[in-house]
């Protein structure tokens, strides 16, 4: 869009049904581009290391290490990497976290307007 | 005797569900029905949800067209019916995610009766100086309890459906009131119970009778109210209050 590059995400999931749904869903959006995945938070740190990706869709609760550490550790590491916290429900504890690491909760929904717009907002911030 | 019979049953109810024991307080009982409510919502919306966009998916591409047509629709409605039975449920982590926003309510209300595709008039009575009144609230979560009210209006009311909006205060108000039958007190104090539906709504059309009970939630989670009482003369008045945007 606007000559602009596409938004570079990386997408964060350990169930792999939803990580099919969400690559083929972001791709018809011509601004975004999927650029890697992972199915765990330890993963997902590892993959921003390395891919550097403007955005991160983060599910939160996964094995191994689940969102609520990959986010703390990639607002110390990483903290330009935009996060959107993709979550199935979102009770106070996730509502309040979400607010403490300012970060953007969208719940998941068969409709990703509400994420694909979330992402977009990350746009004004990057360099 | 009614409710003391009803409560045992639950009781054991509650006890053949989980395997525990029977004898638990109210309190420990209503701790795990949300205990339940809360980890059935999550391991059922993840699939409910995946379904649903791969079904639009579908939708999109070389399928029988009346068969994604179909699909889609089904998947929208079970997703639709699983957020409303989690939120009647009182599971507020399925309540929506987005900020608060000032909505203004006559074009948001307009807009969405102009959607139901209902085949009755709606009038709004708002002067010139409620033109402009907005409601502060999430964007998605005052859609749908605007939608509720007027649906049920148009669903289960005499035409026309009346809607007065009014702002003072710090506050906004939505009355939306339908022509019917004269309710009785019992049933106005039903109305916004989860999946009761007054008998004229039970022989029209199908429904879980959510859509009251889920926008009073909402509501609530806002910061505001909903209440329901008998209309003069018959019928039925919502009135939605929420903070001013």
């Amino acid at each position: 869009m606007n000559g602009e590059p596409p938004l570079r995400v990386l997408v964060v999931d350990d169930e792999p049904s939803v990580m099919l749904l969400l690559r083929l869903q972001l791709s018809q959006s011509p601004d975004i581009e999927v650029v890697g995945e992972a199915s765990d938070g330890e993963a997902a740190v590892a993959r921003c290391h390395v891919l550097r990706p403007d955005a991160v869709v983060m599910d939160l609760l996964m094995p191994v290490a689940n969102g609520f550490w990959a986010i703390e550790r990639l607002r110390a590491e990483l903290p330009d990497i935009h996060i959107v916290a993709y979550t199935a429900v979102a009770g106070d504890y996730v509502r309040s976290e979400m607010a403490r690491f300012n970060v953007p909760l969208v719940l998941k929904s068969g409709d990703t307007t509400a994420l694909v717009e979330a992402l977009r907002r990350a746009r004004p911030a990057l360099p | 005797m009614v409710s003391r019979d009803a409560a045992r049953i639950g009781q054991y109810g509650w006890a053949m569900v989980t395997g525990g024991p029977a004898h638990r307080s109210e309190a420990d009982l209503d701790r795990l029905r949300r205990r339940v409510i809360n980890v059935v919502g999550h391991e059922l919306r993840t699939p409910v949800t995946t379904i649903r966009g791969l079904a639009e998916l579908l939708g999109g591409g070389d399928s029988d067209p009346e068969v994604a047509a179909a699909l889609v629709r089904e998947a929208r409605r079970l997703e639709s019916l699983l957020d409303q039975l989690l939120v009647a449920a009182g599971v507020s982590a399925a309540l929506p995610v987005d900020q608060p926003a000032p909505v203004r309510l006559v074009p948001a209300i307009t807009g969405i009766w102009a959607g139901l595709g209902a085949r009755a008039d709606l009038i709004v009575d708002s002067g010139p100086a409620d033109e402009g009144v907005a409601a502060l609230a999430g964007p998605s979560a005052l859609d749908q309890m605007l939608r509720a009210l007027l649906d049920n209006a148009a669903a289960h009311g005499d035409p026309p459906v009346q809607v007065k909006v009014t702002g003072a205060a710090g506050r906004v108000q939505v009355t939306v009131e339908s022509g019917g039958p004269v309710v009785p007190p019992e049933d106005v104090a039903m109305a916004l119970e989860p999946f009761w539906r007054g008998e004229r709504a039970v022989t029209a059309r199908p429904g879980l009778g959510l859509g009251l009970p889920v926008a009073k939630a909402m509501a609530e989670h806002a910061g505001g109210s909903l209440m329901v009482s008998s209309r003069p003369g018959g019928g039925l008045i919502a009135t939605l209050e929420l903070p001013a945007g």
